[in-house]
C-alpha cells in the first residue's frame, strides 16, 4: 500500500460519509412528509487489490440508497384500506338512511304512523265532526308525504352514489396513469441495479399512488426485477409496466345503475373491496333488495290494509259515481290476473243502493269467484253483475278503470263486507292510491270531500266503527297482514335496518382499529426517527473526521518523505 | 367504537408514529368529550338507534306505546265529556219526570175541574217540549241520543206524538288494547224511543242455495274452514274448502276434484242440503270424512264416515240465517213464501195497507213496510231468525193486522193472534176476569148464556171456551167467536133468528146478539168486545148474519218518556183515571229506566276514571322504561366527562413534554 493509495481510499470514505450525511439530511428534511419512507445509505468495503501476497482494502464505497419498508405490511395495509373504504362508504350511506328515518325524535316515521292511527281514533270519538275527519285525512297526507320524501331521499342517495361511481372511474384512471408513468421512470432510473430502490422519491410517489388506488378498489401490486409494478384488480391488471388500462363508468347488467368497466373489453371490474364496492352496495339502497325495497314493502302494506278496510266502509254520504284507481289490463282474465298487483281472494262484497226519493235501501251481494278455475270471475263479469243492479250502471272506462255510476241523482250507493279484496284491488272506495313509498298519496276526491272518509260500517253516516278498525290495524295483528300489525311490520323493518347499520358500524370500527395497528407497524419501520438520524449524523461526522485525519497523517508522511529529498 | 389508544409496535418507533399517535390520542379524547357533552346537552345516552340497537328498538316500541296511551287518555277524556253532558241531561229529564209524576198522581186521586185539567195538560205539553229539546241535546258536534246518526236530530214532534229518527248504535272508543268503551247512551236505552219489536213468530225456514254464503250457515255460525276427505273405501282424495265463500264454491271444488277410482264425485244442493253422489249417477261406496281434527264436513252436514243408505245421500239441512238478500223463494224450505196480499199497520189512528206482492227479497219486504208511511222500522232480527217491526212513534198505539187473507199471520207479525197471552192484552194489564162467569152473551133468540174464563191463558183459549160452551152448541143460535180477518180484534157472529114452527114457543124475545160483562168481570171489555165506558155491545145484522167486531185489545206502544207523558196528557184530557193510573205507572217505569241508565253512566264514568288512572300509571311506567333505555345517567356522564378531561389534559401535557425531548438538544 502506498500513501497515495491511503489518501485515495480516504477520499472514498469521505465521499461515503458525505453521502451518508446527505441521506440523513434527506430523512430529517422529510420527517413530517406524509407517506415518506425513510432511506438508508448502503455502504460496503471497496474491493481490495493484491500487493504481492497481500490483498489491500481500498476503504469503503456507497452501494446504494435503500427505502426501509416491509412490503408485506404495505400489502396488508392496502387490503385493509380497501376494506375500510368499502365499509366507510356503506357507513356514510347508512348514516344518511338513519338520519332520514329520524327515529327517537318527535318527527320520526313511527310517530307519523301513530298520529295517523290516532287521528282515526279521534274520528271515532267525534264521528260527526268534519274538521276531525279532515284532520285524519291530513294525517294520511303527512304519512304519504313522509313516505314519498323518504323514498325520494333514498333515490337521491343512490343518485349521489352514481355520480361518485363516475367520479371514481376518473380518479382510478388518473392514478393508474400516474403509476404507469412512475413505473417507466423508476425503471429508467434504477435500471434493475443495486438495491432496487434507488429511485427513492419516485417510489415514494408510486407508493402514495397505490395507497390512494387501494381506497377505490382492492388492488394487488407485484414488483418485478426492473422495479416496475403490475397492479391487479380481481384478476385483471390495471397497470403493467408503463401501460395503464383505463376504466369507464357503464350501466350494470341489471340496468339499475352504474359500475366500472374496463374500457378495452367493456367487462366489469371484479372488485371485492374499496370505496367502489361500497358505492355499488350503497346504490342498492334504492333498489328492491335494499332499504327502498323495505320502505316500499311497508308502504304497500299500509296501503293494502288501510284500503282494504276503508273500501268496506261508508262515508257520510253515498256515491253518485266512483271510478277505480287501478287499471284493469285484461277484462276477460280472472280479476286476480287482470292487473299487476291485484290481491284478490275468493269472496264477495255488498253494494247498498239507497234511493232518496223512495227512502229504500237495497242490498246486493256481488260474488267474486277466484278459485283458480277457468270459471273465475273476470272484470267483465263483475261489471255485468254490478250493471245488473237496479239504479246503478257499471262499465270499464277507456283507460281501463271500473266506473260505477248511479242512474239518477236521487240514487246513491255504498259498499260493505268485502271478503274478496276486490274493491281495494280495483281502487274503489279506497283511501290511498299508489302501491309503493314513491307513489303513495291520499285520494284527491277524499281530500276534496272529507265526507267520503269511510268511517262507518253500519251504513252511510252511521257511527264510526270502521275508524276504530283502521286505527287498530296499526296496533293489532290483522289477517290482512299475515297476522301482524302495521306497527309490527315497521318495527321489523327498523330493527333489521338498525341492526344491519350497527353491525356494519362494528365491522368498520374493527377495520379502523386494525388499520391503526398496521399503520403503527408501517410507521415503526418506515418512519423517520430524528434521534436515530442524529446518531447516524454523529457517526458520519466522526467517520469523516477520522478519515480527514488519516488524509492529514498520510499527507504529513508524504511531506516527510518529500523533505528527505 | 374506536380504541382509545393507538397501538404501540415493538422493535422500532419513529417520529411520525409518535406524532400520529399523539394526534390520534387527542382526537379520541376530543371525540369522547364531545360524545359526553352531547349526552349532557340532550340528556340521552345515544342519538341514533344504531348506537344501541337493542335499547333503541325497545325505546321505539315504548314511545309508540306512550303515543297510544296519550291517545287513549284523550279518548277517555272525550268520552267523559260526552257522558258528563249525557248524565246531566238525563238528570234534568228525571227531575222533570218526577215533577210530572206528582202531577199524575194528583190528577188521578182527585176530582178535577176542566180548568185544572187544561192547566195540567199545558204543563205536560211544556215538559214534552223541554224533553224534546233535551232528547235533541247537541254536544260539540253531535246529537247525544241519536245513536250512530250523530248529525240527525234524535226526535221530532209530529201529529201530537214524538217520532224517533236515531238508532240504537253504540259509539265506541278505544280505552286500551282490545278494550272499548261506549261514549254514548242511546235514546232508546235512556229515554225509550222505539217499541219492542214485533218479531216473526213463525219459522220462515230459509233454505240454503248455491249463492248462500258459508258464513250464514248453521244459524250464522258458519263453517269451520278446512278440508274434507272423500273416499270410496279404496282411494281417498282431500278437497280443500278453506277460502270458499259460497256453497257454489264448495260444489265447484268438489265437482272438479280428482276422481276416486276413476269416478267423479258430485255434490249438489237439494232442499237446502248438500247431496253427495257420483257424477255418473251409479251406486257405489262414498265416505266423507274430516281432514285431521277439522269439522268442516260436519258443519256442511255431510260428515259420512259410514255409508248406510244408497247414493245419492242428502246431508243435514244447513240452516242459513235470514239476510236482506234472502229470496222469498228460499223460505219455507225452498218452497217459497207467497207474499201476495197485504198487511195492515194501524198507528196513531191511521191505517196503512201494505201490499207486499211485489217483494222478491226480505229486504223488499222491509223496504215496503218502512216506506208505508207508518213510523216503523222493519228489519231482520239481529240473530237473523225472523223479521222485526218496531214503532218509532211515542204516544200512539201501533198494531199489525190482516187486510184480507192471512199474510200478517204467515209472516208471524200479527200483533193480535190466537196465541197472545191474555195477561199481555191491554198493554200488559190483562182482561180483568172475575170469579164466576165473565161474559154474558145474548143469543139471536134472546136467550142468554155466560162463559167463565177461569183457566184460560191465551186468546185461542177464550175463543174455544166461547165456541165450545155447552150452552152454545145449538146451530140455530150459536155464537161463533173468531179473530177478525180484517184488522185485529175478536169477531162474534151468529145467524139471524129463524123461528122453528115445530119447536116450542119462545119465552124470550128474539133480537140481535149482544154481549156484556158478567158480574164484576171486565173481561168482555178487556177482550175489546165492549167499548170502554159501555156496558154492552150489540151486534149488527148484515144480510142474515149478526156480527159484532171487537176492538184490538193488544195494541203495541213505545215504552218511554214521551209515550208516558203523552199518555198521561191524553188521559188527563179524557179525565180517564184508569188511563192516568197506567200513565203514572209508565212514568214510574221511565224513572226506573232513567235511574238505571244514570247508574250505568255512573259506573261507566267510574270505569273511565279507573282506566285513566291505569293509563296514567302505565305512562309513568313506560316513561321510566324509556328513561332507562334512552336517558343518560347524568351522574355517570359527568364523572366520565371529568375523567375524560383529566385524561385529555394528561395527554396534552405528555405530548408537550415528549415532543421537547431530542438528541439534537445535546449536540
Amino acid at each position: 500500500m502506498s500513501l497515495f493509495s491511503a489518501i485515495q481510499g480516504s477520499a472514498n470514505a469521505l465521499r461515503v460519509s458525505q453521502l451518508g450525511l446527505q441521506v440523513v439530511g434527506n430523512n430529517i428534511a422529510n420527517v413530517n412528509t406524509p407517506g415518506y419512507v425513510r432511506q438508508e445509505l448502503i455502504q460496503a468495503p471497496a474491493r481490495g487489490y493484491k500487493a504481492g501476497d497481500l490483498v489491500i482494502g481500498q476503504g469503503v464505497q456507497a452501494v446504494g440508497v435503500q427505502q426501509k419498508l416491509d412490503n408485506f405490511v404495505i400489502e396488508r395495509l392496502r387490503q385493509t384500506q380497501s376494506q375500510l373504504s368499502y365499509q366507510e362508504q356503506l357507513e356514510g350511506t347508512n348514516a344518511q338512511v338513519e338520519s332520514l328515518l329520524n327515529e327517537l325524535s318527535d318527527k320520526d316515521f313511527s310517530s307519523n304512523l301513530s298520529r295517523f292511527a290516532n287521528a282515526f281514533q279521534d274520528v271515532a270519538n267525534q264521528p260527526g265532526s268534519d274538521s276531525i275527519r279532515s284532520l285524519a285525512i291530513s294525517r294520511g297526507q303527512e304519512l304519504a308525504t313522509q313516505l314519498r320524501s323518504l323514498s325520494s331521499s333514498v333515490d337521491d342517495v343512490s343518485k349521489q352514489n352514481q355520480t361518485e361511481i363516475s367520479s371514481a372511474a376518473t380518479d382510478i384512471n388518473r392514478i393508474i396513469d400516474t403509476v404507469a408513468k412512475l413505473n417507466q421512470r423508476i425503471v429508467e432510473v434504477e435500471g434493475g441495479a443495486l438495491s432496487n430502490s434507488d429511485a427513492v422519491g419516485l417510489r415514494d410517489e408510486r407508493l402514495k399512488a397505490l395507497d390512494e388506488l387501494s381506497t377505490f378498489v382492492d388492488v394487488a401490486a407485484r414488483e418485478d426485477a426492473t422495479g416496475s409494478v403490475t397492479v391487479f384488480v380481481g384478476g385483471d391488471y390495471l397497470v403493467s409496466n408503463g401501460i395503464p388500462r383505463h376504466v369507464k363508468a357503464a350501466k350494470n347488467a341489471a340496468g339499475t345503475g352504474l359500475e366500472v368497466h374496463l374500457v378495452d373489453t367493456d367487462a366489469p371490474l371484479k372488485i371485492t373491496g374499496g370505496k367502489l364496492k361500497g358505492l355499488y352496495e350503497s346504490a342498492e339502497t334504492a333498489t328492491s333488495t335494499g332499504f327502498k325495497g323495505k320502505l316500499d314493502s311497508l308502504a304497500s302494506d299500509v296501503i293494502r290494509v288501510v284500503n282494504r278496510l276503508h273500501s268496506q266502509g261508508q262515508g257520510q254520504k253515498g256515491f253518485g259515481i266512483t271510478t277505480g284507481e287501478n287499471v284493469i289490463s285484461n277484462v276477460n282474465a280472472p280479476i286476480e290476473q287482470s292487473g299487476p298487483s291485484f290481491d284478490i281472494d275468493n269472496g264477495s262484497f255488498t253494494i247498498n243502493v239507497q234511493d232518496a226519493k223512495t227512502g229504500k235501501t237495497k242490498t246486493y251481494d256481488i260474488l267474486v269467484k277466484q278459485q283458480g278455475l277457468l270459471s273465475d270471475t273476470t272484470p267483465q263479469q263483475l261489471v255485468t253483475a254490478i250493471d245488473g243492479i237496479d239504479g246503478v250502471t257499471a262499465r270499464i272506462t277507456n283507460d281501463g278503470r271500473l266506473e260505477i255510476k248511479s242512474d239518477s241523482e236521487a240514487i246513491q250507493f255504498s259498499f260493505a263486507n268485502d271478503t274478496s279484496g276486490t274493491l281495494a284491488a280495483l281502487g274503489i272506495n279506497t283511501f290511498f292510491r299508489g302501491n309503493s313509498a314513491s307513489t303513495i298519496e291520499v285520494r284527491p276526491d277524499i281530500i276534496a270531500d272529507p265526507s267520503k272518509l269511510a268511517v262507518s260500517l253500519k251504513g252511510v253516516g252511521n257511527g264510526a266503527d270502521n275508524a276504530i278498525k283502521i286505527a287498530e290495524a296499526f296496533t293489532k295483528p290483522t289477517e290482512l297482514l299475515g297476522g301482524r300489525s302495521v306497527n309490527a311490520l315497521y318495527d321489523q323493518m327498523i330493527a333489521s335496518t338498525t341492526r344491519e347499520i350497527s353491525s356494519q358500524k362494528g365491522v368498520t370500527d374493527g377495520l379502523r382499529n386494525f388499520l391503526q395497528s398496521l399503520e403503527a407497524q408501517n410507521l415503526g419501520i418506515s418512519g423517520v426517527n430524528l434521534d436515530e438520524e442524529a446518531v447516524k449524523m454523529l457517526l458520519y461526522q466522526r467517520a469523516f473526521q477520522a478519515t480527514s485525519k488519516l488524509v492529514s497523517v498520510a499527507s504529513d508522511m508524504l511531506n516527510t518523505l518529500v523533505n528527505l529529498v | 367504537m374506536l380504541n382509545s389508544f393507538y397501538p404501540v409496535v415493538a422493535g422500532r418507533t419513529s417520529d411520525a408514529l409518535s406524532r400520529y399517535r399523539s394526534l390520534y390520542q387527542v382526537q379520541v379524547n376530543r371525540l369522547g368529550i364531545q360524545q359526553l357533552e352531547d349526552q349532557l346537552s340532550s340528556g340521552r345516552r345515544y342519538s341514533l338507534p344504531s348506537q344501541d340497537p337493542a335499547a333503541a328498538i325497545r325505546v321505539i316500541g315504548i314511545q309508540r306505546d306512550l303515543e297510544f296511551r296519550d291517545q287513549t287518555l284523550r279518548n277517555l277524556d272525550s268520552s267523559q265529556g260526552y257522558l258528563n253532558v249525557t248524565e246531566s241531561t238525563l238528570g234534568n229529564v228525571q227531575d222533570q219526570l218526577i215533577e210530572l209524576r206528582g202531577l199524575g198522581v194528583e190528577s188521578a186521586g182527585n176530582v178535577s175541574s176542566e180548568e185544572e185539567r187544561t192547566g195540567w195538560v199545558s204543563q205536560i205539553n211544556a215538559t214534552i217540549e223541554r224533553l224534546t229539546a233535551a232528547a235533541n241535546t247537541r254536544y260539540q258536534d253531535r246529537y247525544l241520543f241519536s245513536g250512530g246518526t250523530v248529525n240527525s236530530a234524535t226526535v221530532k214532534n209530529a201529529d201530537n206524538t214524538i217520532q224517533f229518527s236515531g238508532n240504537d248504535l253504540s259509539l265506541l272508543t278505544i280505552a286500551d288494547n282490545g278494550e272499548y268503551i261506549a261514549h254514548n247512551v242511546t235514546g232508546q236505552k235512556a229515554l225509550g224511543l222505539i217499541s219492542d219489536g214485533v218479531v216473526s213468530r213463525v219459522n220462515l225456514a230459509p233454505a240454503a242455495i248455491g249463492t248462500t254464503r258459508l258464513a250464514d250457515l248453521n244459524g250464522g255460525k258458519g263453517i269451520a274452514p278446512g278440508a274434507i276427505q272423500i273416499s270410496d273405501g279404496l282411494e281417498r282424495i282431500t278437497v280443500d274448502l278453506s277460502g270458499a265463500e259460497t256453497l257454489d264454491n264448495v260444489l265447484e271444488r268438489v265437482n272438479t276434484a280428482p276422481t276416486i277410482s276413476g269416478r267423479q264425485v258430485q255434490f249438489s244442493i237439494n232442499n237446502g242440503a248438500i247431496v253427495a253422489g257420483y257424477a255418473d249417477g251409479s251406486p257405489g261406496q262414498l265416505r266423507i270424512l274430516e281432514s285431521g281434527t277439522g269439522r268442516t264436513a260436519a258443519d256442511l252436514g255431510i260428515y259420512l264416515p259410514n255409508q248406510t243408505t244408497p247414493l245419492p245421500i242428502a246431508g243435514n239441512t244447513l240452516d242459513p240465517v235470514l239476510r236482506p238478500t234472502t229470496l222469498l223463494s228460499q223460505l219455507n224450505g225452498n218452497t217459497g213464501f207467497d207474499a201476495t196480499g197485504a198487511i195492515r199497520i194501524e198507528q196513531n189512528g191511521k191505517s196503512y195497507s201494505i201490499n207486499l206482492g211485489t217483494a222478491v227479497t226480505l229486504q223488499d219486504v222491509t223496504n215496503i213496510i218502512n216506506q208505508s208511511g207508518a213510523s216503523v222500522r222493519a228489519d231482520i232480527t239481529p240473530d237473523g231468525r225472523g223479521l222485526r217491526v218496531r214503532s218509532t212513534q211515542s204516544g200512539a198505539d201501533f198494531s199489525i193486522s190482516e187486510v184480507a187473507g192471512n199474510l200478517a199471520e204467515r209472516l208471524g207479525l200479527r200483533t193480535f193472534h190466537n196465541q197472545v197471552r191474555l195477561d199481555q192484552l191491554n198493554f200488559g194489564q190483562g182482561i180483568y176476569p172475575a170469579d164466576g162467569p165473565d161474559i154474558t152473551f145474548s143469543r139471536n133468540d134472546g136467550s142468554e148464556f155466560s162463559v167463565d174464563l177461569q183457566g184460560t191463558t191465551t186468546v185461542q183459549d177464550v175463543l174455544d171456551r166461547i165456541n165450545n160452551d155447552a150452552n152454545n152448541l145449538n146451530p140455530q143460535s150459536k155464537i161463533t167467536a173468531s179473530l177478525n180477518p180484517i184488522g185485529n180484534g175478536i169477531v162474534l157472529s151468529s145467524a139471524e133468528y129463524v123461528p122453528d114452527p115445530l119447536g116450542p114457543p119462545l119465552t124470550t124475545t128474539p133480537g140481535p146478539v149482544k154481549v156484556r160483562n158478567a158480574g164484576g168481570s171486565q173481561a168482555a171489555t178487556g177482550l175489546g168486545l165492549i167499548p170502554k165506558g159501555s156496558t154492552e155491545a150489540v151486534a149488527s145484522l148484515s144480510g142474515t148474519t149478526y156480527s159484532l167486531t171487537g176492538t184490538d185489545p193488544n195494541p203495541q206502544e213505545v215504552k218511554g218518556v214521551f209515550n208516558s207523558l203523552i199518555r198521561l196528557r191524553d188521559a188527563i184530557q179524557a179525565n180517564d183515571t184508569t188511563a192516568i193510573a197506567r200513565a203514572v205507572g209508565l212514568v214510574d217505569s221511565d224513572l226506573s229506566r232513567l235511574s238505571l241508565s244514570r247508574g250505568e253512566l255512573g259506573v261507566q264514568q267510574q270505569r273511565i276514571d279507573d282506566l285513566k288512572g291505569l293509563q296514567e300509571e302505565n305512562q309513568i311506567q313506560l316513561k321510566s322504561e324509556e328513561s332507562i333505555n334512552l336517558d343518560a345517567d347524568l351522574a355517570k356522564t359527568i364523572s366520565e366527562l371529568t375523567a375524560r378531561q383529566a385524561s385529555y389534559e394528561a395527554s396534552l401535557k405528555l405530548l408537550g413534554n415528549s415532543s421537547q425531548m431530542s438528541l439534537f438538544n445535546y449536540l
